[in-house]
Order: structure tokens, then C-alpha cells, then sequence
């Protein structure tokens, strides 16, 4: 069999990259993505107070500490049987819709802009954030505005610029004051707003648009699998509390669980080929790489929140699934291309959960800190912008780590994403074609998913090349290309 | 407060450390920071994350300076490098494909907006590829230290 390697983040412990397979004669016989591993991790928290894990989690991603830091801080709840005081639940659900509307916002118009808003024959130099603010200077500008006002609030709530050091195990770290409210309401205010100027945008000039239509009708794209997602008791998403339903292709309630229990309807796939494990619904079970009702792969993200979901949370976000929902005419989407569109939604309700919280009288309230218990072991579990984030931990008497365990959105979403990668590299690697088509093709079925591998460390920027190595049968390097 | 926005006007220069000190030589830069004395007009801080969020934050400086580990170098190796904002179209910290948008790439992203990008730097600390969950530098980076800081004080001084 043919080994056909793609590694463009040669940096991120060097494990970090997709891996094609090809058969005998050349065709695509299976996709893999292999997310860098958190080697030595664990080893590493034992014996640390459980305290500090909301601060060594949250460094060990780049991309969303936010997300790390809040999960934790949930996973210390539990392990410490503690309540959470509503003051403190209303900053830390303020916090973290800021967050989840920033980092879609960030994607939608700068990481995924370019398949989303750019026409599909834009040349590959033009193809990226500079090229999106060229063809929408508008848009672009009033983009970097708001989210650095967005980032300003996650600055108050989380104490600092560039991290966050505010949740703590039963609560948060202070109350906020009434400027420090003042201030968040006319942020909240504004984001409110460009949500709804992107939504005007998105039907004016995306989903018009011929390019945007084919990636979602396309064959290729479409994966009917399981999802899973977190959903307040209205079933409307949430995300950051809440518990998590998983629904089957034709959004059959699997179960709605708490995420401890949850956790023990999902078991993991080694396969002799990969360190990577691949999560799947024990019922209906693992039957390989194949999606359908009688696979028990799964996918998380927006697109499974919505899919999950009965309906949204906020006006203007239901709104706007109703259109969604119209769109596509029936539930669940399985579109992989509507994971855009998907972010959209939930890009909407977190501006106005946001500004919604930001009026609650509970904001400043002193009662930020519940009474903690005796240590044990706890899960917490929240929606990263990408997908379900698991933290589980369990503590011994003093408070001390004996045992991590996390898994993030990308392992979630792995075997999704191989199928996802496989579905659309097929046509080119069966043609042959295997150089900038394959890339093109593999990066947007990626965008899609908005995959994190940053969970490694922070080298200084620079060029990173995407390369493809093709190997033989018997695993010699037969050709390399990259850009 | 970041992207242009009143509180930041005024301020002059700014040294970030990027890194995670519990990653080993990851967190030289945490580390160099940590003998820069305090004076007016310049801002020590450290960072988790790079790209857009950092580059916004800078904002309103007029140099900034950021001190990060680089595998690319020698381990222990010193380089000061300007960063240049016109590599924004390519390059990244994860690669083109991947969220989160390089440092370059997002300083490029605000000016192309029109906000004012400070003249920015890199100090550069070469460490190995692969660094493990352990607190502490290795005696090579270490040792690169004092170095280091001694780029930090002649890059402020200029």
C-alpha cells in the first residue's frame, strides 16, 4: 500500500500532518489527520493542586486558552463538589460567548474568508487574510474594530490581554463593578450589531454566490454521521454548561447526559497504523471508516450544535436557523461545507447571549466563590469554538492531581475529518493530480472543521511549508511536493 | 485595551514574551523577561498567544519586541530579527490552512485597515523542536540567557 504524507506543521512536535493511503492501483484508500500529542502531559500535572490546573491547561493552546481555562475550572466543580454562586456563572458564561463570538468571527471572515468569501478561481497569493480585506476593506476594518472590542471584555472578565486568569475552582476570582459593566454593555452593543450586519452580508454576497452553492451540494461533502454537542434544558445550544445530547444521522436522541456519563457511551479506536485514537458511539460501535447510522463516528463543532440543537437560544440566532433550517430542508445537515454557515448561528447567539448577560443585575454581585468539598474525581466539559473539550481529573484528599485526562474537539472530529479529507482528495489522487488541486481541496475540507493542533508550543512565526510525500509500496519517499 | 483604541495612545515601546514556562525551553522567553528591570515608557509582558489577539494588542506602540523560542535556530543562538509586516500574505505560525492567523499575518491584517502597526521585532532564542511538559531550561538555553537580555537592553536603548 501506497503512504501518501502531507505535513505542513513540521514545528508542532513533528506530529502533526495528514496521512493519505493509497491502494495498489493508486486510488484513496483511507484519510487520517494525526493531531499532535500532549506527550508527557500528564505525567507532568501529577501531583500538582488541582487549583493550578486552569492556569497550566490554558497555556498549553495557543489558539483557545479561553476555552482550556473554563473547562477546567468546570472539571474543578465537580471534582470539589462544589455550586457555583450565579454572580459567578453569569461572568463566566459572559466571558466565554465573548470568546466564542471573537474566534468565529475570526474564522469566518479571515481563516475560513477565503473559501467563504473570495471566488473560487482567486489566485493562491491572494487567497488569505490580505486578500479578504482587499476585496471587503469595509467589512475587514469593522471586523478588527469589534473583535478588539470583544477581546477588551474577555480583558475584564479574564484579567488579562492575552489570557485569561479569572475561573476558579466554585466560582470566579472578583466581582465585577458597575463601570467595569458600563464598559462590557457598549461592547456587548456592538457586536450585537456586526453580527447582524454579517448576517446581511453573508445573504447578499456568500450564499448567492454559485461557488458557495456547489460546496454545499457537494457529494463528496456531505457525511451523514452522529453528532454530539452540549444543549441547555430548552435544547438550544450552550456553550459552556448545559448537557451533552448526541443525536444519529436522522436526529434520533441517543442520549442527553451529563458529561460524566456521557463520557461512558464513548470509547476510543486504536488501529495499528496510527498513534491517533479515534472517539465513537459504543452503540452503535465502531465498523470502520464509513459514516451512516450503523457507524458510531461522530462529529462536534457547529455544525453537530446545531444538529444536536432543537432550536437556538437567542431571537435574532433562531432566526437565522430558520434559514439555515430552510436551506438545506431537513435536519440533520450533514453538509460539511454548512459547518461555515453553522458558525454563523452560533456567531449571532453568542453576541446576543453576551449583550443579554452584560444586563443581568447578577453581574456584579459579590457572591462569586462556592463553598468548596472534600476532593474527588470530576469532568467538565464545554464547547470550544471548535468542538466538546473534556477535561477530567481526579484529585486525592489533599487536593493534589493523580490522574488528567482531556480530549478536545480535533480527536472528536478526527475520523470526521479523514472521512471529510478522503471524500474530497479522492477525485484528484485518483487523476493523479496530486499537487496544488490536492492542497486546495484538503485545506477546505479543513477550514471547514477549523481544526486546532496548536495544543504545542509557541516558536517564533515563520514560513511553514505544506509539503506532500509520496511513498511506495515498500515506503520509500517517491516525491515530494510542497509551496 | 487594543486596536487603536484611546488607552493605548502614548505609549512608546513594548517587550512581549511568548512561551509556556511549563514546556521547558518554551518558556525562554518568560525567562528573559524576567531580568528586564521596569523604566517608563516600556511595557513588559507575557503572552500565550500570538497572531491577531497579540498583534492587536500592540496597537498604539511605537516598537514592539517580541522574545519567543525558535527551533529554526542553533540551540542557544541569539538573533534579533525585524519582523516584516509585508510577509503578512503567507506567513503564519501554524501554517496557511490552520486557524490562527501568524503575528506578521495579523499585524499586516490591522494595517491593511488602516491602524497604526508599531515597528516590530523579533529576539529569537534557538531551542530544540520538541520541548517536554517540565519546568526549567536546559543549560544551553540557559546559558543564552544573559545574552538575550543583553539584546533586550540594546534593542530598547536604540
Amino acid at each position: 500500500m501506497k503512504k501518501l504524507t502531507i505535513d505542513p506543521i513540521t514545528r508542532l512536535e513533528g506530529h502533526g500532518k495528514i496521512l493519505l493511503y493509497l491502494d495498489e492501483a493508486g486510488g484513496l484508500k483511507g484519510a487520517v489527520l494525526q493531531v499532535p500529542e500532549l506527550r508527557g502531559f500528564e505525567v507532568f500535572c501529577r501531583g500538582r493542586r488541582g487549583e493550578e490546573m486552569p492556569q497550566i491547561t490554558e497555556r498549553i493552546c495557543g489558539v483557545c486558552p479561553e476555552a482550556h481555562h473554563l473547562a477546567s475550572a468546570r472539571a474543578l466543580d465537580a471534582a470539589y463538589h462544589a455550586t457555583v454562586p450565579a454572580p459567578a456563572w453569569i461572568q463566566r458564561e459572559l466571558f466565554y460567548n465573548t470568546y466564542i463570538f471573537a474566534d468565529h468571527l475570526l474564522h469566518l471572515v479571515f481563516l475560513g474568508g477565503p473559501d467563504l468569501l473570495l471566488p473560487a478561481d482567486t489566485p493562491r497569493e491572494s487567497r488569505n487574510v490580505l486578500g479578504v480585506i482587499a476585496a471587503f476593506p469595509e467589512l475587514g476594518r469593522e471586523v478588527v474594530t469589534v473583535r478588539a472590542r470583544a477581546q477588551r471584555i474577555l480583558e475584564i472578565i479574564g484579567g488579562r490581554a492575552i489570557h485569561p486568569v479569572f475561573a476558579l475552582p466554585g466560582g470566579v476570582a472578583r466581582p465585577l463593578t458597575a463601570d467595569d459593566r458600563n464598559e462590557i454593555r457598549s461592547h456587548t452593543a456592538a457586536m450585537v450589531a456586526l453580527a447582524q450586519t454579517f448576517v446581511t452580508f453573508f445573504h447578499e454576497e456568500v450564499l448567492p454566490d454559485p461557488g458557495y452553492q456547489s460546496l454545499l451540494a457537494l457529494p463528496q461533502a456531505h457525511l451523514p454521521t452522529h453528532y454530539l454537542g452540549l444543549v441547555d434544558p430548552n435544547l438550544a445550544p450552550n456553550f459552556c454548561r448545559g448537557e451533552l445530547r448526541a443525536v444519529s444521522p436522522d436526529g434520533t436522541e441517543l442520549f442527553r447526559l451529563d458529561g460524566a456519563a456521557a463520557l461512558q457511551k464513548i470509547a476510543e479506536r486504536s488501529e495499528p497504523w496510527t498513534y491517533v485514537k479515534f472517539p465513537y458511539l459504543k452503540e452503535p460501535g465502531w465498523t470502520g471508516f464509513e459514516a451512516g447510522a450503523g457507524s458510531g463516528i461522530y462529529r462536534v463543532g457547529p455544525l453537530a450544535r446545531l444538529n444536536v440543537a432543537e432550536r437556538m437560544a437567542t431571537p435574532l440566532a433562531q432566526e437565522e436557523y430558520e434559514r439555515f433550517l430552510d436551506f438545506f430542508g431537513a435536519k440533520p445537515v450533514h453538509a460539511t461545507f454548512a459547518y461555515h454557515w453553522a458558525r454563523l448561528v452560533e456567531m449571532v447567539q453568542a453576541a446576543e447571549a453576551a449583550a443579554a448577560l452584560a444586563e443581568e443585575k447578577g453581574l456584579t454581585g459579590t457572591e462569586i466563590r462556592g463553598k468548596l468539598g472534600e476532593p474527588g474525581a470530576g469532568v467538565g466539559v464545554v464547547e470550544a469554538a471548535r468542538g466538546t473539550l473534556v477535561h477530567r481529573y481526579a484529585l486525592d484528599e489533599q487536593g493534589l492531581i493523580t490522574e488528567v485526562d482531556l480530549i478536545v474537539a480535533t480527536t472528536h472530529n478526527a475520523a470526521g475529518i479523514g472521512l471529510s479529507v478522503k471524500g474530497m482528495a479522492e477525485d484528484v489522487v485518483r487523476k493523479n493530480d496530486l499537487d496544488e488541486a490536492l492542497l486546495n481541496r484538503i485545506e477546505m475540507a479543513f477550514r471547514a472543521y477549523d481544526p486546532c493542533l496548536a495544543c504545542a508550543t509557541h516558536f517564533l512565526p515563520g514560513e511553514m511549508p505544506l509539503a506532500i510525500e509520496i511513498y511506495n509500496a515498500e515506503g520509500r519517499l517517491e516525491r515530494r511536493i510542497s509551496r | 485595551m487594543n486596536a487603536g483604541s484611546p488607552a493605548s495612545a502614548g505609549r512608546r515601546q513594548v517587550v512581549v514574551a511568548l512561551g509556556n514556562p511549563d514546556r521547558a525551553d518554551d518558556g525562554v522567553g518568560p525567562a528573559v523577561v524576567e531580568g528586564i528591570p521596569p523604566r517608563p515608557g516600556v511595557e513588559v509582558w507575557e503572552a500565550i498567544r500570538s497572531g491577531l489577539p497579540l498583534a492587536q494588542a500592540l496597537v498604539g506602540f511605537e516598537r514592539a519586541l517580541v522574545v519567543d523560542a525558535c527551533p529554526a535556530l542553533p540551540v542557544g543562538e541569539v538573533a534579533l530579527i525585524p519582523l516584516s509586516v509585508d510577509d503578512g500574505g503567507r506567513t503564519t505560525d501554524h501554517g496557511p490552512w490552520l486557524h490562527g492567523l501568524g503575528l506578521a499575518q495579523g499585524l499586516a491584517a490591522l494595517r491593511a485597515v488602516g491602524l497604526p502597526v508599531p515597528e516590530t521585532w523579533a529576539l529569537a532564542i534557538g531551542v530544540e523542536e520538541e520541548v517536554p511538559f517540565q519546568r526549567g531550561l536546559s543549560p544551553e538555553v540557559a546559558q543564552a540567557v544573559p545574552r538575550a537580555v543583553a539584546e533586550v537592553e540594546r534593542w530598547l536603548a536604540n
